[in-house]
């Protein structure tokens, strides 16, 4: 071995040289050898091996040997690393906008921005402006590469050596679609040498950054780009050359090959990024929020790697009980459990790469990094996250992440331990560089010294670390005070206070010891000498053990009244109870209804359920689950109003599962909700079916087999907008008419190309998938539904006339306040209605509302429902099926109908939902007075056969929740107290 | 019910033949005493009379008690026969933009907010709009009495206090000019209202510096309207500070609002320090639940406007807005509610009512929209409650007026004039039952 490595040394001997470039010399050139070899080392070679006493021979920016006793060739710098440990230097592989500068705001300005505006104020364009062949939204920025303006920042790059950092990965913060990154190194020099590996990867976000378009808006519209441009790229693929050019498709095809990077903004938008991936075949690497453990469950079944930042927050201000009172729970949790992050990561198996993005100060990497050990991360796991992952996860690791023969020289030279609170980072060599954080040339004092001045003779103790000692000077066993201690590489000063003198000692090392000559403040002069005698004695303040901080426990969902443990399905008898079946039994006295599975087994008198849960219900009345036709809860979206059409929108793709109004709509005996996209738009986008599943992700609060529903609107919200077409209600009906125009058009092309055998495609051009009008092709082939908002008669009629024309019905007239008008017309087409008991006046446009209006419509045989659109009525919708006895005299068994089987049926859910029926889905509320008055309260509220819902349990959720924000506040409390130094610290 | 209903119907289309929305004629002055006999009568006192009887005369109160207590000759008395009805006095709908707002959505109809932050001198009363189809709305699920108050800034203006049917304004008018209003500024920290109905709010309320500028606005014309206050008669008449004099002398109330706990505090002490005699808090929720010591050592009713709304805090009991009420008045604070939007207004009732499975008792419940809205509003000696002496303001409901599944209003009396609960919604339902009817 031995013999080898000589063998391999000499052959290096004729080309060892600094890294070449081919920059011309001007005046004397200046290259030097530098070969270092490093002696003695404790290195990790990679996370989980480590070896003692190695050796190391740098030059050229890579390890060109490494091992025990290394022979060096000459002319090789030894450093003598003993005691000393190594690592492979951290690699960040989110380094967002590293040494980019130019972040001017209208440089990339989309001229197609403004044709799409002129195409929407509907001004006749004779022409495309001209522009370059890219992408027409300026969201996506594919065709960037980041090497195309990196330019080497050395403040940045410092920060990150300070760190441990010897490589980063680039990219430009812009975009939906954000470019190509490259792997750069944190030295300092020019660009060429700094490059260590391009496009590493390609770079994806939900924000659109500094587009100029004014789509996509919100999120679902965003997700609805980012899969129509994988569709775009399908078709695209198949073009003969010469029929259409894209720079932009062209860049993210290519793309696509590399390591795929999607930074998302919390930890549920990992599930929807995983979603679009799983949709083309992709496994995004994410770069989340910090706040993963919230979701850890179903992030692992997401089978994401991850990156992530250790962006703890800053405690809360709670030092005012009136201030810490606008703190949320979540907030107060976070803070107490962000620490733990990594923890429960690693703890679930989930891939994952350390990033310093997102810190407020670059400088509490280290500080953050090491929290998270104490909270549980392994060291080893924390090391694999800042070195083997990152250079796996781009490809990198036969360069960077571990320390091999050929690989790049970057590695960081420490105190020991580097996640020990005392550890110093001494060295960070970068492609073979060393950048000093300590000089270690610098002679270490550290040890026990007799100090003689003059005649007297003091005791001088030089412990801690090694840059920063700590002083401790005793004469006759006690301390000296003001004493200090200062090392400029070979000369020391030493000062202290004595006898009401003040010395001051002026010196430099001689081998161990130091000497030189002081004076007394008194202006006398003296003669000194410190002698070593031995090593330093440690100084009293000892390291506490370490303990994992305790925190409180996950809850389901992250909120406030989450569970610790999710409620279960029982089987459950009800007893004794007023029963509205809502079928034809009408309210049956006395009554059981047994629930089994989920679903509604018997209901009858006198049943019988060994092992069943029994609620005496005795005096109370049981119902089934209130359905809202309209809400606009637990979504991240409302409205994508960058278009007047936007069907391509899904709120499927943005449920927000955490929404505290699903709990509360629970508390009103609100089982399910269709979750609509707003009036903004004349075609707005595609609905959800939920269950309020409180505590359950946002897939599983989906009704299963759910039919489509697709948000039109019309009136004064959707020609509010002066700056866009359709500003009339004649505006609306055309815009509309056209889009479905075209989506027969559409539907015909692909339904030809469809006929064509295979042969005979062949150099014919298939038609473009488009997102937009594939929702209305669900409409026009019956999958998915008309859902519109309408107040006016007038309005109300086009549409009616709109969807008759295409052969279709209007599923529900939103809102119709003027529905009363043309009750007999609704009832003819067939159409059904989805309105507000009372609401009325806000606008013009609802001006002649009334609150008669469910009773005309069912008077004439609609198919009527009313909803909430709010999530305050929302959970008081039997009281507003109440008003319609009142407003119109509806029977009381039809008036509950308009807010549980009405909206059943209009969902198309009835053979599932909306009755007390055998073999129905157990949605159901028991109240605790008939069920249309103001005094009657949901007592108990389930959702397939289980309560989520449970006065008692609700007041003892809030119990544990004041009990847990209390605990945590004032831990907060005491944090303070004991570093009073950061208490002064402003922001803290 | 069907069959009064029917005759209620016939009754009032006589009067109506043309079907097109109007307002209601006004009701003349009461001309002949009225004795409503049989009914349970609910005084507003928390007392309930069963097979009562009231009756009035010149528009006061003569006689409240059992039937067969009554001891009037019954022929000089129009006597209506309300076996198995409610009785109730009129609703008290306070803190309202009632009358200055037709359309919410139409700017050119909202009369609510003056131009600059302080504006004591602009009278509500002068741009009520006695002839707004909200009104009559509003009127027939038994409310009677509003209090009109301008809103949206720091000092919006002078709130009156007016009964729902009138000819103009100045016949409208209860109590005049007795109330001031005030919006403390927000501190940009203090908590947001998520989700709910939101209370007017000052504008200018945007950050620390914003809060600063807005208080020194109003130490500086309190100050100066104080010591103006003391000048017999002022060589310069100032609108404004005119406008102010009463809050020194207990004549005007100041209603203020507040969002979080500490504007709160700040607010009342303000108003307290600068010599401010009488205070309402208005718009009250759980920040005001959260300085409830406060404001019961300072004696400050407080006026409920969300019980329909949200909670603040999503870490809050999620039905507080319901059970407020009842713990307010546990507390011994005098207690009102109102209704956030003025159009609305017709749920008030059910607002009370919702806070009764919740620790009101229904009596209780009635008082925080009856009784105790008059004492707030300083009008209890002359309504709020079926006393005698009381003006005769007075709502005949078929069923409970606290349940929307029961409350039929069958007759309104407001000053003993039998007033016309006909309003535009059942105008729109008759005339297209008409369309329907011919259709057969």
């Amino acid at each position: 071995m031995r013999n080898f490595l000589i063998f391999i040394l000499l052959s290096f001997s004729l080309t060892i040289a600094a890294q070449d470039d081919n920059i011309p010399v001007t005046g004397v050139s200046d290259r030097r050898p530098e070969l270092y070899g490093l002696t003695n080392a404790r290195v990790y070679v990679d996370h989980r091996t480590v070896t003692e006493n190695t050796d190391l021979l740098i030059s050229e920016g890579r390890i060109q040997a490494m091992g025990i006793d290394l022979v060096f060739p000459d002319g090789t710098i030894v450093i003598d690393l003993s005691g000393k440990t190594v690592y492979p230097s951290f690699i960040d592989i989110y380094a967002a906008d590293y040494g980019i500068r130019t972040q001017s705001s209208d440089a990339g300005a989309n001229p197609y921005a403004s044709l799409m505006a002129s195409r929407q104020t509907g001004w006749q364009q004779s022409a495309p402006e001209p522009r370059i062949a890219d992408y027409w939204n300026d969201g996506i920025n594919a065709s960037f590469n980041v090497l195309d303006e990196f330019i080497p920042d050395t403040k940045s790059a410092g920060e990150f050596r300070q760190n441990g950092f010897g490589a980063v990965l680039t990219f430009k913060v812009d975009g939906l679609v954000r470019g190509t990154s490259a792997i750069v190194s944190t030295g300092d020099g020019i660009a060429n040498k700094i490059v260590i590996k391009d496009r590493a990867s390609a770079n994806y976000s939900f924000r659109r950054g500094r587009s100029q378009d004014a789509y996509p808006t919100a999120q679902f519209g965003i997700i609805a780009l980012l899969r129509q441009l994988h569709y775009d790229a399908q078709w695209y693929k198949q073009l003969p050359e010469g029929y259409f050019h894209d720079e932009g498709i062209e860049a993210f095809i290519s793309g696509l090959t590399l390591p795929q990077i999607f930074e998302v903004s919390d930890k549920i938008e990992i599930m929807r990024a995983d979603k679009i991936g799983k949709e083309f075949n992709i496994s995004y690497v994410v770069k989340g929020a910090g706040d993963e453990y919230q979701a850890v469950n179903d992030i692992k079944k997401t089978g994401a790697s991850l990156i992530v930042p250790l962006n703890f927050p800053q405690a809360p201000d709670v030092k005012d009980p009136y201030d810490a009172a606008t703190v949320s729970y979540t907030a107060l949790k976070h803070y107490e459990m962000a620490p733990a992050n990594l923890s429960f990561l690693s703890k679930a198996g989930i891939p994952f790469a350390i990033t310093s993005s997102d810190l407020r100060r670059k400088s509490d990497f280290l500080g953050n990094l090491r929290k998270a050990v104490k909270y549980g991360l392994p060291e080893e796991e924390a090391l694999k996250a800042l070195t083997t992952t990152p250079a796996t996860i781009t490809g990198a690791s036969d360069l960077i992440g571990s320390l091999k023969t050929n690989m790049i020289a970057n590695f960081i030279v420490t105190s020991g331990n580097i996640f020990s609170d005392t550890c110093v980072i001494y060295e960070n060599w970068v492609q073979g560089k060393p950048y000093r954080m300590v000089d270690l040339r610098t002679k270490d004092m550290r040890g026990r010294y007799t100090l003689r001045v003059d005649t007297s003779e003091y005791t001088l103790n030089l412990s801690g670390s090694f840059n920063k000692p700590t002083v401790k000077l005793t004469f006759d066993s006690t301390d000296v005070r003001g004493t200090t201690f200062t090392q400029d590489r070979d000369l020391v000063s030493i000062n202290f206070d004595k006898g009401g003198k003040k010395y001051r000692l002026s010196g430099y090392v001689t081998g161990k010891n130091m000497e030189g000559r002081g004076q007394t403040d008194a202006g006398q002069w003296f003669e000194w000498k410190a002698e070593y005698s031995g090593p330093a004695v440690a100084s009293k303040r000892q390291s506490k053990p370490a303990v994992t901080p305790k925190i409180g426990k996950l809850i389901y969902p992250f909120a406030s009244y989450g569970y610790e443990e999710l409620p279960k399905q029982e089987d459950v008898l009800f007893t004794n109870a007023t029963v509205w079946t809502n079928e034809k039994d009408g309210i049956l006295k006395n009554t059981d209804v047994f629930v089994k599975d989920g679903k509604i087994a018997r209901v009858g008198k006198g049943l019988r359920a060994p092992g069943a849960r029994e609620v005496d219900a005795t005096g109370m009345h049981l119902t089934s689950g209130i359905i809202d036709e309209h809400s606009h809860i637990a979504t991240s979206s409302t409205n994508e109003s960058g278009q007047a059409i936007t069907s391509e929108v899904r709120i499927g793709d943005v449920l927000d599962p955490e929404n505290i109004n699903i709990y509360r709509q629970l508390a009103g005996g609100v089982t399910a909700a269709h979750i609509l996209h707003g009036s903004a738009n004349p075609i707005g986008g595609q609905s959800a079916l939920i269950k309020h599943r409180w505590g359950h992700s946002a897939e599983e609060l989906k009704i299963e087999n759910q039919p489509g529903f697709l948000k039109h609107a019309l009136g004064e919200n959707v020609k509010r907008s002066t700056s866009r077409y359709p500003n009339t209600r004649m505006g609306v009906d055309q815009i509309i008419r056209d889009a479905y125009f075209r989506a027969v058009d559409y539907r015909e092309k692909w339904n030809k190309w469809n006929a064509l055998k295979p042969s005979e495609k062949a150099g014919k051009i298939p038609p473009r998938r488009d997102l937009e009008l594939d929702a209305i092709v669900d409409v026009l082939e019956k999958r998915s539904f008309i859902e519109c908002h309408t107040y006016v008669q007038s309005e109300g009629t086009m549409i009616m006339k709109l969807a008759e024309d295409f052969g279709l019905k209007v599923n529900s007239l939103i809102h119709f306040n003027e529905g009363y008008k043309v009750a007999d017309q609704i009832a003819r087409g067939g159409h059904g209605a989805s309105v507000f008991s009372d609401w009325w006046d806000y606008k013009y446009e609802v001006y002649e509302g009334i609150t008669y209006n469910a009773a005309v419509l069912l008077s004439q045989g609609v198919l009527t429902c009313l909803h909430s659109d709010d999530a305050e009525m929302g959970r008081r919708l039997n009281q507003e099926a109440a008003k319609t006895v009142k407003y119109g005299g509806v029977d009381e068994i039809t008036a509950l109908k308009l807010v549980t089987l009405n909206p059943a049926k209009l969902l198309h859910l009835d053979d599932r939902m909306g009755s007390i029926k055998a073999g129905k889905d157990a949605d159901l509320v028991l109240w605790t007075d008939h069920p249309l008055s103001v005094y009657a309260r949901a007592s108990r509220t389930m959702v397939d056969g289980i309560f989520y819902f449970e006065e008692e349990k609700d007041a003892l959720l809030k119990k544990q929740l004041d009990e847990d924000r209390n605990r945590i506040i004032s831990n907060i409390l005491r944090e303070a107290s004991q570093t009073p130094s950061s208490s002064n610290t402003p922001g803290r | 019910m069907k069959k009064i209903y029917t005759t209620i119907i016939i009754a009032l289309s006589l009067f109506y033949i043309n079907t097109t929305a109007q307002v209601p004629v006004v009701a003349p002055a009461q001309k002949k005493p009225v004795l409503l006999s049989g009914a349970t009568i609910h005084t507003g006192t928390g007392t309930v009379i069963e097979n009562g009887a009231v009756a009035f005369s010149g528009g006061k109160i003569t006689f409240v008690g059992k039937v067969s207590d009554f001891t009037g000759d019954r022929t000089s008395y129009e006597v209506i026969d309300l076996s198995g009805k409610q009785v109730y006095p009129g609703l008290i709908f306070p803190n309202t933009n009632l009358g200055l707002v037709e359309i919410s959505g139409v700017d050119v109809t909202v009369d609510t907010r003056e131009t600059g932050d302080l504006n004591p001198n602009v009278r509500s009363i002068v741009a009520y709009n006695t002839d707004s189809h909200v009104i009559p709305v509003v009127r027939s699920n038994g409310i009677l009495i509003a209090q009109i108050v301008p809103s949206g800034t720091l000092l919006p203006g002078t709130a009156s206090v007016v009964q729902l049917d009138a000819w103009n304004w100045e016949d409208a008018i209860y109590e005049a000019d007795n109330g001031l209003i005030m919006g403390w500024p927000r501190r940009s920290s203090a908590m947001a209202r998520g989700g709910a109905s939101t209370y007017p709010q000052p504008s200018a309320s945007a950050g620390e510096s914003a809060y600063d500028r807005n208080v020194e606005q109003l130490e500086k014309i309190f100050t100066d309207a104080a010591a103006y206050s003391q000048i017999r008669k002022p060589e310069d008449r100032n609108l404004r500070l005119e406008a102010m004099k009463g809050l020194f002398d207990g004549s005007k109330t100041l209603y203020l609002n507040a969002s979080d706990p500490k504007g709160i505090i700040a607010a009342i002490s303000f108003a307290k320090r600068h010599g401010v005699k009488k205070i309402v808090l208005t718009g009250a929720d759980e920040s005001a639940w959260a300085v409830k010591d406060f404001l019961k050592e300072n004696n400050i009713p407080v006026i409920l406007s969300h019980v329909h709304a949200l909670p603040r805090q999503e870490f809050s009991d999620i039905r507080l807005p319901f059970k407020l009420a009842a713990m307010f008045m546990k507390e011994g604070i005098l207690t009102g509610l109102t209704y956030a939007t003025p159009s609305y207004g017709y749920n008030l009732p059910f607002a009370a009512g919702q806070t009764v499975p919740y620790g009101l008792s229904k009596e209780e419940a009635l008082q925080t929209v009856t009784l105790n809205n008059a004492r707030i509003l300083g009008i209890d000696d002359v309504t709020g409650s079926i006393e005698t002496g009381k003006d005769a303001n007075i709502v005949v409901s078929t069923g409970d007026i606290l349940d929307m599944m029961t409350n039929n209003i069958e007759y309104a009396f407001i000053a003993g004039r039998n007033i016309s609960l006909d309003n535009k919604h059942k105008q729109l339902y008759r005339r297209f039952q008409s369309k329907y009817e011919n259709m057969k």
